[in-house]
């Protein structure tokens, strides 16, 4: 591999790491002013024209302060965990189709399933290794509550995958060219998008680092540059799950497609809106009591996403023919 | 890269038997099935790389941490040092085995996989050995029920 | 002492009994192994079911080194199909996968040297499930060995043969506990068992079906005197003076004296172990038995030669009539005493 080779490598990367850490920023940005206004205030203002700086003066805020580790915690799982979060969180945009791939992957829905996954074991890491009961009660609840969701999250996409009859993000970004999943398996869709705000701890099911009653959970212990680590893997989760969103109900670029226009904006508004969805419902809804949301994951969803999987896998066999023609 | 994934593997069990604390053992388990995944999507196995990766870790493993994480360890620590060197040197040869036996290893790209046909084989002719299989895997949780349930069913207890 | 739920118990034992018959039904490598592994599983809660801290470091025993040998099987079964393609077990192996699949069969049969774990898991168990571990448990190991056992060199299986004799001899001398007693009596004859095998299979199942008869009854006698060492066993007679009596009989027939029916296999064994001029096989058998010999005349002589002289001032249980009778005990007894006298004619069959 001659190191032009490399350079260009290293340049694709930073090509799909660049933009996913700075939309991270503004959606930070972006969440304080939809909250503030809908709370009838303005949000942050000072920093810069509207407050845009503001997320980079909390970044450099974060990783200039000293990263504190507590003395009784254990020492590189401590560390390791955050970085691998991050990691975890970038990798996963790999298979992502806008419609164009960093990489195409045959499997690509499988590969992000296993890796967000892999995800809960950084959260349980990280409480665990803290050392301190707040912090390991508040992993044991984001751990519980992501596998939880996890399954019914699995459920739903094995409905599109049985539909689009196949793995391949590519391939099922091209069969919603004429009609979202959205409209084909609503109820679903429904399902799946209240999962993945469970999925990624976000509010009403922000139960792991509800602020007042469990000190911020997992990452109570964390300061400066991993805090800012955690950080950026929980919103980068957020913008991912809402882009997956995009891809597999919404159709993507969808209407655009037939036209021959551009389709990577109207994927890029279509996760804007979805993530705008996030903190609307963040301000409208109270936290969820913790047996309610197992009830609604074990209770309700699994069966419903089971039953709903049966009856979707039964269509296109009944209709005679097999779905990726 | 085999290398990598071969350390992992070597590693992982290291750390399973050289950790001082259950929840080390967990993670140590996670390594190594990551590895040991990684080793099968380069043979070209990706689907069952892949499911195993997920079923293993997303699915069972987590609970298996989850529980060892509830373990009272004040101080947990991984007797490291030696398993280090252990580990490199068992990765090495592993890593030289898996080269040699495999050749140049390459992922494989779009296309049917043979992965993908021996499952379809697996519900097609074999299903009689996949009901089995399930029936060992009920029997294996029923157990673990069983033995975890009160002392008054039979548990599994020190005290 | 809590009891497991009967149902649950039945569904466990049953499972058990399924696993045996899944390694007997198939002809695969790995569905050997699952079928291992659902008899290893639906066992454990049979070992805690009444439950005890003994029996609980048993089962954790068990378990472990059930799971050890389930792994090496499966490892010594898949490196046969990638070396010949087959999962065949008749099929000819390889020495790796044949080392593998020998210590998995050793560990899961308590062959020496991987026999240690018998008498301490034996030990913490009740006598009744002790009984299913030494006798059921031995048949799926026993049939794999018979599978593969045209590919295990001859010197090998012989010397691990009359290696389980000695140490099974050797190991019960010390021991005043019933149960470890019967572990090393069922070291010793597994090992009588498997010396047979190159000669003559068909042998090595008699054989074990002989020892299976016999252990059963002993098991059960125990289970009925509630004795579970030698202490306790000379008490015996008073409460039970004809069941003490056939256990003494039951013993030595165990030992291989010759009117009873545990002579018939070591009778057969040794004549077929002549015909192959393996003479040195032959003693160090013999001398094994006879260390085993030695513990179990010390069973006979705690049972019925430490009687005081004088007549009981207690009323002997026969005087009294019978609590319950115990059919399938009856007849294990007058199987494990009286089967050489019967046997001149099926015994040409198994030839």
């Amino acid at each position: 591999m001659s190191l032009f080779s490399i350079i260009i490598s290293l340049i694709h990367i930073l090509l799909i790491i660049v933009p996913v850490l700075l939309s991270v920023a503004f959606i930070t940005l972006g969440e304080r002013k939809a909250l503030g206004y809908m709370q009838a205030r303005k949000g942050p203002t000072l920093v810069g024209p509207y407050g845009l700086l503001q997320p980079i003066a909390d970044g450099v805020k974060l990783f200039i302060k000293e990263p504190i580790k507590p003395s009784s915690a254990a020492s590189w799982l401590f560390l390791a965990t955050p970085i691998l979060a991050l990691t975890i969180a970038l990798i996963l945009w790999v298979p992502m189709t806008f419609p164009h791939q960093f990489s195409s992957i045959n499997l690509s829905l499988i590969f992000i399933l296993t890796l967000s996954s892999l995800a809960v074991y950084t959260i349980l890491g990280s409480g665990w290794a803290s050392n301190s009961k707040y912090a390991l009660l508040g992993a044991i609840r984001a751990v519980a509550q992501t596998i939880s969701y996890e399954v019914s999250l699995g459920l739903t996409i094995l409905c599109i995958i049985v539909l689009a009859g196949n793995f391949n993000l590519t391939s099922i970004y091209e069969s919603q060219t004429y009609s979202w999943f959205i409209l084909t398996c609503a109820p679903v869709s429904i399902m799946w998008y209240i999962s993945t705000l469970a999925e990624t701890n976000r509010s009403p099911f922000d139960l792991a680092e509800g602020e007042s009653e469990l000190v911020s959970g997992f990452n109570v212990e964390y300061a400066g540059g991993p805090f800012a680590l955690f950080f950026l893997a929980e919103y980068s989760n957020i913008i991912f799950m809402n882009a997956l969103s995009t891809i597999l109900l919404l159709g993507g670029g969808s209407p655009l497609e037939i036209l021959g226009w551009p389709q990577t904006i109207l994927v890029a508004l279509k996760i804007t809106f979805l993530s705008f969805v996030f903190l609307w419902v963040r301000a409208s809804y109270p936290r969820y009591r913790y047996d309610q949301l197992m009830h609604l994951a074990w209770k309700t969803f699994l069966p419903l996403s089971l039953g709903l999987l049966t009856f979707i896998a039964a269509i296109p066999i009944a209709l005679d023919f097999l779905p990726p023609y | 890269m085999s290398f990598v994934l071969c350390s992992l593997v070597f590693g992982g069990g290291v750390i399973v038997f050289m950790s001082r604390s259950p929840y080390f053992s967990a993670l140590g388990l996670v390594l190594a099935t990551c590895g040991l995944s990684g080793v099968l999507m380069l043979g070209g196995a990706v689907f069952v790389g892949l499911i195993l990766f997920l079923m293993y870790l997303g699915g069972m493993l987590v609970v298996f941490a989850y529980s060892a994480a509830l373990a009272a360890d004040i101080y947990p620590e991984v007797g490291a040092g030696k398993g280090l060197v252990i580990t490199l040197v068992g990765a090495a040869v592993l890593a030289m085995v898996v080269e040699v036996s495999w050749g140049v290893v390459e992922v494989k790209g779009l296309g049917v996989q043979e992965d993908l046909l021996g499952i379809s084989g697996l519900y097609l002719d074999s299903w009689a050995g996949l009901l089995l299989g399930a029936f060992g895997l009920f029997v294996c949780l029923f157990v673990v029920l069983c033995l975890v349930r009160g002392v008054g069913r039979g548990a599994l207890r020190a005290v | 002492m809590s009891k497991m739920n009967p149902l649950l118990y039945l569904f466990m034992l049953s499972t058990v009994i399924l696993g045996t018959i899944i390694v007997f039904l198939s002809s695969h490598w790995f569905f050997i192994w699952l079928g291992l592994e659902i008899n290893t599983l639906a066992f454990l809660p049979l070992l805690v079911a009444s439950y005890n801290p003994r029996s609980t470091e048993a089962a954790t025993k068990y378990f472990l080194i059930q799971a050890l040998a389930s792994a090496l099987l499966l490892l010594g079964g898949l490196l046969h199909a990638a070396t010949i393609n087959s999962w065949d077990p008749s099929s000819p192996l390889t020495p790796l996968p044949l080392t593998l699949l020998l210590i998995a069969i050793a560990l899961k049969m308590a062959i020496p040297p991987c026999h240690n774990w018998l008498p301490d898991v034996l030990q913490g168990l009740p006598l009744l499930t002790g009984l299913i571990l030494s006798t059921w448990q031995k048949l799926a190991p026993f049939y794999i060995l018979i599978t593969i056992q045209e590919s295990i060199p001859t010197w090998l299986i012989v010397t691990a043969g009359f290696f389980a004799a000695l140490v099974g001899g050797w190991g019960g001398l010390n021991q005043t506990q019933i149960r470890k007693l019967l572990a090393f009596s069922s070291i010793a004859h597994i090992g009588w068992t498997i010396a047979i095998i190159p000669f003559s299979p068909q042998l090595a199942t008699l054989n074990l079906i002989i020892y299976f008869t016999i252990t059963s009854t002993l098991f059960l006698a125990f289970h009925t005197l509630h004795t579970l060492n030698l202490a306790n066993l000379s008490n015996s007679t008073n409460f039970a003076p004809w069941l003490t009596t056939l256990t003494l009989i039951t013993t030595l027939s165990l030992a291989g004296l010759p009117p009873l029916t545990g002579f018939l296999g070591k009778w057969l064994i040794i004549q077929e172990l002549a015909l192959n001029t393996n003479t040195p096989a032959i003693l160090i058998l013999v001398l094994g038995n006879l260390l085993s010999l030695f513990y179990y005349l010390r069973i006979a002589y705690v049972i019925s030669l430490t009687l005081s002289p004088q007549h009981t001032t207690s009323t002997l249980a026969w005087r009294t009539s019978p609590s319950s009778s115990n059919f399938p005990l009856a007849l294990l007894i007058i199987l494990s005493t009286c089967t050489l006298l019967i046997s001149p004619s099926w015994l040409p069959l198994t030839f």
